[in-house]
C-alpha cells in the first residue's frame, strides 16, 4: 500500500514545511520558558553580569570549625552570637562569591558543641535585615540575633558540653597553602576582624548542587512575617483556593443551571429570555464593572478577603453558554427513559448526565481556570494585606522597587515564575484529550 | 422570571404521569437556575448599572453618592487630551497586537493539520507557552528587555543592534509590549483552529486533488475559506481581549514612558485609585461597556449568519 502511493508533486515541500514551520514555533515558544528555568537556579551575580550567563554555577558550600576550648561562657545565647557573626559577616563581604551555604561546627575538648547552618535560601532573604552594611561587631549581632531567630534565618542545633565527640578529628591544621580561594577568603575575613572569640582551626570548601535550588526555598523565607510559616508560597495556596472555589461553583451551579435552561425549561419564549438574560452578561467587560463592583463588595464588607475575588467570578455568562451547548445535545427520550422509571430530576441529572458529561466538565475547568489563575488587576485593587494576595499580587511586588524593604532578585521572580506554571502545566498534560474532545462539540468553534 | 415554569411543564401526555411531572417540574428548574440567577443579577447586571449611576455624580466613596453632575464626567473626559491619547494607544496597541500575534495560532494549525507524525506531541508541545501566566511573562520581558543586562539585548548587541531601552523608547514601548504575546499565543486557540481544520469533509481534498489543486493551493484555497468563519469569531474575541489589556501593560510600563503606553483600561485604573476620581473612572468604564457590547452584538450577529 505504502509503496504503491502517488507522491503528489508539492506534497514533499509542504510537509518539510510544515515540519520546519511547527518545530520553528515551538522552539520560540519555548525558549523564554528555558530562560525563565535556568535563570531560577542561577546566582544573583550570573544574573546581574551584563554578558548573560547560560550555566548556573553550583554554588560553594563552607564548612567551618571553631575551637572553644580556651573559652569559658556557657551561655547557649552567647554560643549562638558567635555562631551568627561566624556566616553572616563573613558572606555579607564574600557576597560576590557564589557562596551556598555556611556550616559552623563549635568545637570544645573535642566534642562537638554546637552546630549552625545558613543556605543561601535563608542569607539573602535577610541580607538586608541583617548585614545591610559592612559593620562588623558584636553589638550589631547581639541587636540582629532575635530577627533572625524570629524569621527563621538561619539553623541552630545546641549539643552542649557533654555534644557528641566527632569520630573524624575536623581539627586538621590550618594550612593556608593548601586551602581553596574561598575558604582563605573567610580566614583572612576574620584575620581582619577580631570578632569570633573562638578560634577558627579549619574550614572546607566543597560545592553543594543542592543549593542552586535555594531560589525556591527562599520563596518559603520570603514575605514570612506578611503571610506566614508558607512564606511566598501562601500566594499560590490563596491561588489555588479561589481558583477551585470558583471551579466547584462553576461546575455545581452553573451546570445545574444551564441543565435547567436546556432541558427542563419546555417554554421556548421563557428559554429564550433566561438564555439572553445570562449570555447578554458576556458583554460586560471586567474593566466596566471594577469601581462598582469595589463599591459593592467594600459595602458587603468583604474587601480584603479571598471572598472580594471569588466572588465576582461565579457570574460567568460563557460557561452557561458552554455547557448548554453541550446539553442541548442530549437526547431528550434519554432523559424521558429516566423519568419514567421514577427518578427525579437530581438523579437523572446525576446518574445520567454527569457521565456522559465528562469532556465538557473538564473543558469548563479548564476554561475557567485560566482566566482565574492568571487575573491580577482585581486582586491588586480589592486586597491591601498581603495575607490575602494571589501570587500574581505578590509577584509584582517582588519587582516592586519603590518599597525598600528588600532588592529585587531575578532569580526569586523566575522562580516563582516557574512555579507559577507548575498547575496549567498539569491541568493541560492531564486534560489535552478531554479538552480536544470538548472543542468539537461545545460550539466554541461556532 | 422561572416562576411561570410550572405552567408550561407538561404537555397531556397521560393522568398520572402528567400529575407526577407537575409537581416536580415546578420546583426543579427553580432551584436549578436559582444561584446562578442571583449572582448574575448582583455581580452583573445591579453593577453595570451602578456603573452608570456613579458615573452621573462627582462620586464619593466616603460618603456615597456626593454631588450630582449628570453627564457632566462623560463630557469632561471627552475634552480631555489624555483620554484621547489613551484612546490613540489602545487603538494602536491593538494593531499591533493583530500584526504581531492574531494570525500565529492560524498558521500553526495550519502546518500542524499537514503533520501526520507525531502530530499528538507537537499539540501538547504548543499548549506549554501559554500555561506561562500573564504576570510572570510581563516580569519576564521586562527583565529580558533592560538595556543593562537583559538577555533579549544581549542577544541583539551579538548581531550588531547595540543596547536598547526598549521600555523606556515612546516609540517603541507599544511594540515592546506586544512582542512577547508572539512567543506564547500557543495555547487553547491552535487546537480551536485545529480541530475546524480537521472538521472539513475529507471529499473536498479528493475532488480538489483531481481536479489538479496541488497541496500548496488546497492550503489556501479550501482549508483557509473553511475555518473563515472561526477566525471571525475568535478576531471579535481578541478584539475585546486587546482593547482591555491591563496586566502586562501595568506591570512593564504602568503606562509610561510620557503616557506612550497608556490606555484606557490602565486610564479607568488611574483615575480611581490613584485619582480618586471614581465617577469619573466610572463614566471611562461605562464608555468601554458600550463600545464592547457593540463589538460582542456584532460577534452574535455573525454566529447567527453561519
Amino acid at each position: 500500500m505504502k509503496a504503491s502511493r502517488i507522491v503528489e508533486k508539492g506534497e514533499k515541500g509542504l510537509n518539510v514545511t510544515s515540519y520546519m514551520v511547527t518545530v520553528l514555533f515551538i522552539v520560540f515558544g519555548t525558549l523564554p520558558l528555558v530562560w525563565l528555568l535556568l535563570t531560577s537556579v542561577m546566582d544573583n551575580v550570573s544574573i546581574d553580569s551584563p554578558t548573560p550567563q547560560f550555566i548556573p554555577k553550583v554554588p560553594h558550600s563552607l564548612t567551618v570549625t571553631i575551637d572553644y576550648s580556651d573559652v569559658g561562657e556557657t551561655d547557649v545565647e552567647y554560643y549562638k552570637k558567635e555562631a551568627m557573626e561566624a556566616i553572616w559577616f563573613p558572606w555579607a563581604a564574600l557576597i560576590n562569591d557564589n557562596v551556598g551555604e555556611i556550616i559552623i561546627n563549635g568545637m570544645k575538648d573535642g566534642k562537638r558543641l554546637f552546630a549552625a547552618k545558613t543556605t543561601s535560601a535563608q542569607f539573602y532573604v535577610g541580607q538586608l535585615a541583617i548585614v545591610p552594611a559592612r559593620v562588623v561587631n558584636d553589638r550589631l549581632m547581639a541587636l540582629k540575633l532575635p530577627i533572625i531567630e524570629s524569621r527563621n534565618l538561619s539553623d541552630f542545633t545546641w549539643y552542649g558540653p557533654d555534644g557528641e565527640p566527632i569520630d573524624e578529628p575536623i581539627n586538621e591544621p590550618a594550612t593556608s597553602a593548601g586551602e581553596h580561594e574561598l575558604a582563605k577568603a573567610y580566614r583572612d575575613f576574620f584575620a581582619e576582624h577580631d570578632v569570633l572569640d573562638g578560634a577558627i582551626t579549619a574550614v572546607k570548601q566543597t560545592r553543594n548542587p543542592l543549593r542552586l535550588f535555594d531560589s525556591y526555598a527562599s520563596l518559603q523565607h520570603l514575605a514570612f512575617e506578611q503571610a506566614g510559616p508558607l512564606g511566598f508560597y501562601r500566594y499560590f495556596l490563596n491561588s489555588v483556593i479561589i481558583t477551585l472555589t470558583v471551579i466547584a461553583w462553576q461546575l455545581v451551579f452553573a451546570a445545574l443551571a444551564s441543565y435547567a435552561l436546556s432541558q427542563l425549561i419546555e417554554s421556548r419564549r421563557l428559554k429564550f429570555v433566561l438564555l439572553m438574560f445570562f449570555l447578554a452578561t458576556i458583554m460586560i467587560p471586567g474593566v466596566s464593572i471594577l469601581i462598582p463592583q469595589y463599591v459593592l463588595i467594600k459595602d458587603l464588607h468583604l474587601s480584603d478577603t479571598l471572598w472580594a475575588i471569588i466572588l465576582p467570578h461565579f457570574a460567568w455568562g460563557f460557561v452557561i453558554y458552554l455547557f448548554k451547548g453541550f446539553f442541548d445535545q442530549i437526547p431528550g427520550e434519554l432523559l424521558q427513559a429516566a423519568r419514567i422509571d421514577g427518578a427525579s430530576e437530581f438523579r437523572t441529572f446525576l446518574q445520567i448526565v454527569l457521565p456522559m458529561s465528562v469532556p465538557v466538565f473538564t473543558i469548563v475547568a479548564v476554561m475557567t481556570f485560566i482566566p482565574v489563575w492568571n487575573e491580577f488587576m482585581w486582586p491588586y485593587i480589592v486586597t491591601n494585606s498581603p495575607k490575602n494576595w494571589t501570587f500574581t499580587v505578590a509577584m509584582n511586588d517582588l519587582q516592586d522597587t519603590t518599597s525598600r524593604i528588600r532588592i529585587v532578585r531575578q532569580n526569586w521572580i523566575s522562580a516563582s515564575g516557574v512555579v507559577s506554571m507548575i498547575p496549567l502545566l498539569v491541568l493541560f498534560i492531564a486534560t489535552q484529550r478531554y479538552v480536544e474532545k470538548g472543542i468539537n462539540f461545545t460550539g466554541i468553534k461556532g | 422570571m422561572s416562576t411561570g415554569t410550572g405552567r408550561h411543564g407538561a404537555a397531556p401526555r397521560g393522568g398520572n404521569l402528567q400529575i407526577r411531572k407537575r409537581s416536580r417540574i415546578r420546583w426543579t428548574p427553580i432551584l436549578f437556575l436559582l444561584p446562578s440567577v442571583i449572582v448574575f443579577i448582583v455581580f452583573k447586571y445591579y453593577l453595570i448599572y451602578s456603573a452608570f449611576h456613579i458615573s452621573l455624580f462627582n462620586y464619593n466613596i466616603v460618603h456615597p453618592p456626593g454631588r450630582f453632575v449628570g453627564l457632566g464626567n462623560y463630557l469632561v473626559f471627552l475634552k480631555s487630551s489624555t483620554f484621547w491619547v489613551a484612546m490613540k494607544n489602545t487603538m494602536i496597541m491593538f494593531l499591533l497586537s493583530v500584526a504581531v500575534t492574531f494570525w500565529v495560532p492560524i498558521v500553526q494549525a495550519l502546518f500542524l493539520s499537514q503533520i501526520r507524525r507525531a502530530n499528538a506531541f507537537f499539540r501538547v508541545m504548543y499548549q506549554i507557552p501559554a500555561v506561562l501566566p500573564v504576570v510572570a511573562g510581563a516580569l519576564l520581558w521586562k527583565w529580558m528587555y533592560n538595556p543593562d543586562r537583559g538577555l533579549f539585548n544581549y542577544l541583539l548587541g551579538k548581531v550588531g543592534l547595540g543596547p536598547y531601552g526598549w521600555l523606556n523608547d515612546p516609540a517603541m514601548t507599544k511594540f515592546a509590549i506586544v512582542l512577547p504575546g508572539f512567543f506564547a499565543s500557543g495555547g487553547i486557540g491552535v487546537l480551536l483552529y485545529y480541530a475546524a481544520i480537521r472538521s472539513i469533509p475529507a471529499e473536498l481534498f479528493e475532488s480538489a486533488k483531481i481536479d489538479g489543486c496541488g497541496p500548496w493551493k488546497r492550503l489556501f484555497f479550501i482549508v483557509m475559506p473553511h475555518i473563515r468563519f472561526v477566525i471571525l469569531i475568535q478576531f471579535v474575541s481578541f478584539m475585546s481581549g486587546a482593547l482591555l489589556a491591563f496586566d502586562n501593560i501595568y506591570i512593564m510600563t504602568q503606562g509610561g514612558p510620557a503616557d506612550a503606553s497608556l490606555v484606557v483600561s490602565l486610564l479607568i485604573q488611574r483615575s480611581a485609585f490613584e485619582q480618586a476620581n471614581f465617577g469619573m473612572s466610572a463614566a471611562l468604564s461605562f464608555f468601554m461597556f458600550v463600545v464592547i457590547a457593540i463589538l460582542t452584538t456584532i460577534q452574535f450577529k455573525l454566529e447567527k449568519e453561519q
